[in-house]
């Protein structure tokens, strides 16, 4: 390909639509704010009702809008150039439901209202279990053997979250199930924050530290181990590194599909097919992504917000059908 | 003198006509009475005799829907399945009238008689409630008595005054609020607010985001019940850092949910709280005072 962009190129273009994004989501809500509210909430001394919906209310949802997309896209990325596999995506694969059921766990049964602390613990324990069993199955099969794994985790994981909540007494806790399977940012508040942000930025060093070992990958095992990658290690930093990001961020947010499957699926040509220079890109995609997501249910039907997923799978699910499409011929052999 | 036999006649006469007007009486008079909704538990706990109960609805025995708690117990209580309702053989059922209810169609079809009371979106309609259900019961006296006694405290309750009224919310989990119609915004009124919804101009009960309840800023909050004991996210919002910051300027009440949930003459409670709010907010003038 001749006309793409150089990287450097392409990462500040990716940041610019990031930014744009991030400070979109900030003006767009049920007030109608400008810019020049925003730089007052920000600048002034005495705060105001303004200053506190900005900075507690939109700054909060924006900042997990940048996490939690960056997060889906980066471990999309890293999953699809580890498991060799076009189509793994946390989503797909039953990542995030298993993540969803923790969570559901460590709420419902009151836990996290005496150790908050237990939210993500248990939302990235939940992820780690359905990672490990997906490594076990994909060792030794093809693509469909790991995709029909991750369905079968997927319908598993949703059913024991909707057992979850329909043995709660609470008499709301079963409408929420709808929150859990499609996900949401509305109204996080700065303690989901700092909850949530320290793991998912743990996460994504020990993805950045397997960079390099996955272009290595890409020409296979037997030449990876030759070349001097540690296989072991790179294993444990990729398995630890998306549980523990997507864990946290499917415990504040619900299950978001699809944003890990199709970001690294557009941005692969841009990157010369190089798996370690997609990471970052495809965090970046997936920032922007899931923020204009954000923006879109506020706009679509203001009042009463759709789900995130229901946006990210509108456009997800064809290109999971198309890529189907693609990977037919991989299917047959 | 009168012919012995006459005089016994007479006597045949008057009291076959008595028994004949008993039996009457007792067709009419309902004596196995089964409620299947929760307002129409309270109405008719008022209404009848203990006794001519046989059946409420398992929420009249939950405190975060009931104000009967303690006195229903030892009353049998349903969960409002036709199949229930059939096999405690009632002579009555009453039920809240919705759209769309199977239960009712079901016990109709089998020739139960089903009396279904409207449920009460203004203060208004909790006594023509209290009448349309103290008919069918056949206690007319003791639904007008209760009437009266809902009158007088009502007339002693309402905010009069010149002054416009302050704006109140009641803000549930999930953020659900209400506006026009409904019996909250009627209450509120009479207590000398307006809701936040008929100030936004919705009719019923709709989502309100957050950063609309902050920037709108009510002079009165009544939050609804937190479920501290079996958490979810719908109570969430309550421990929002936004919403702390709001309550250090405004003023807060607590109305227990089921004063709320059921028009019945326990409403009356919730607008004796507001409108104690609504007296230490404005203490201006105390001949409005009480």
């Amino acid at each position: 390909m001749k006309n793409l962009p150089s990287y450097p190129a392409l990462i500040a273009v990716l940041l610019t639509t990031t930014l744009l994004a991030f400070v979109t989501s900030i003006l767009i809500g049920p007030t109608e704010l400008g810019f020049r509210d925003l730089v007052t909430a920000i600048f002034s001394e005495n705060p105001s009702m303004t200053t506190t919906i900005i900075g507690e209310i939109r700054l909060p949802r924006a900042i997990l809008g940048l996490l939690i997309g960056s997060t889906l896209g980066l471990t999309g990325a890293s999953l699809q150039g580890y498991l060799r596999n076009p189509l793994a995506e946390p989503g797909v694969i039953g990542v995030s439901t298993a993540a969803a059921l923790g969570a559901v766990l460590a709420i419902y049964t009151g836990l996290s209202s005496s150790v908050p602390l237990a939210l993500p613990v248990m939302a990235i324990g939940g992820s780690l279990i359905a990672v490990l069993i997906l490594r076990a199955l994909a060792g030794s099969g093809s693509i469909l053997t790991l995709i029909l794994a991750g369905v079968a985790i997927s319908s598993l994981g949703g059913a024991l979250t909707s057992l979850v909540l329909n043995l709660s007494p609470n008499p709301f806790a079963s409408l929420e199930i709808i929150f859990w399977l499609l996900g949401s940012i509305t109204d996080r508040s700065m303690n989901h924050v700092w909850l949530a942000a320290p793991f998912i930025i743990s996460g994504w060093v020990l993805l950045a530290l397997s960079a390099r070992a996955l272009d290595v990958l890409s020409l296979g095992e037997e030449t990876a181990i030759s070349l001097g990658i540690n296989l072991e290690r790179t294993q444990l930093f990729i398995i630890f590194g998306t549980a523990i990001s997507v864990g946290a961020a499917t415990a504040v947010s619900g299950v978001i599909g699809f944003v890990g499957l199709v970001v690294p699926h557009i941005l692969r040509p841009w990157v010369n097919y190089s798996p370690s220079r997609l990471l970052l890109a495809s965090a970046l995609g997936g920032a922007t992504l899931l923020l204009s997501a954000d923006v879109l249910v506020r706009l679509i039907t203001p009042g009463t917000e759709l789900k995130l997923g229901v946006v990210t799978a509108f456009f997800g699910a064809p290109f999971f059908l198309h890529l189907i499409l693609k990977t037919k011929a991989t299917f047959n052999t | 003198m009168i012919p012995m036999a006459h005089k016994i006649r007479t006597i045949v006469l008057i009291c076959g006509l008595w028994i004949t007007t008993c039996l009457t009486f007792a067709a009419e008079k309902p004596n196995r009475i089964v409620s299947i909704n929760v307002c129409t538990d309270h109405l008719l706990f008022m209404l009848v005799d203990r006794t001519r109960i046989a059946s409420l609805t398992h929420l009249a025995g939950d405190p975060h829907n009931s104000m009967i708690v303690e006195e229903v117990q030892g009353i049998h209580l349903n969960r409002a399945t036709a199949e229930e309702v059939i096999a405690l053989a009632p002579d009555l059922v009453v039920a809240g009238a919705f759209n769309f209810s199977p239960t009712v169609t079901t016990l109709r079809k089998l020739g139960y008689r089903v009396k279904e009371i409207q449920l009460a979106s203004s203060l208004q309609d909790i006594k023509t409630n209290l009448t349309n259900l103290g008919r069918a019961v056949d206690e007319i006296e003791r639904a007008e008595a209760l009437i009266t006694i809902f009158n007088r405290r009502l007339k002693h309750l309402t905010y009069r005054s010149e002054k416009k009224p302050l704006l109140f919310a009641r803000y549930e989990a999930n953020g659900w609020t209400v506006g026009q119609n409904t019996l909250i915004a009627d209450v509120a009124s009479a207590a000398g607010f307006e809701t936040i919804g008929e100030r936004l101009g919705f009719t019923g009960r709709r989502y309100l985001s957050l950063e609309q309840l902050l920037l709108l800023q009510p002079d009165l909050l009544d939050l609804g019940y937190d479920w501290k004991e079996s958490p979810a996210l719908a109570s969430e919002k309550f421990k929002h850092p936004a919403l702390s910051e709001l309550l250090k300027n405004i003023a807060l009440v607590k109305v227990p949910n089921p004063a709320w949930a059921c028009g019945s003459p326990y409403t009356l409670g919730a607008l004796a709280r507001l409108r104690r709010a609504r007296d230490q907010l404005d203490p201006l003038e105390p001949r409005n005072t009480l």
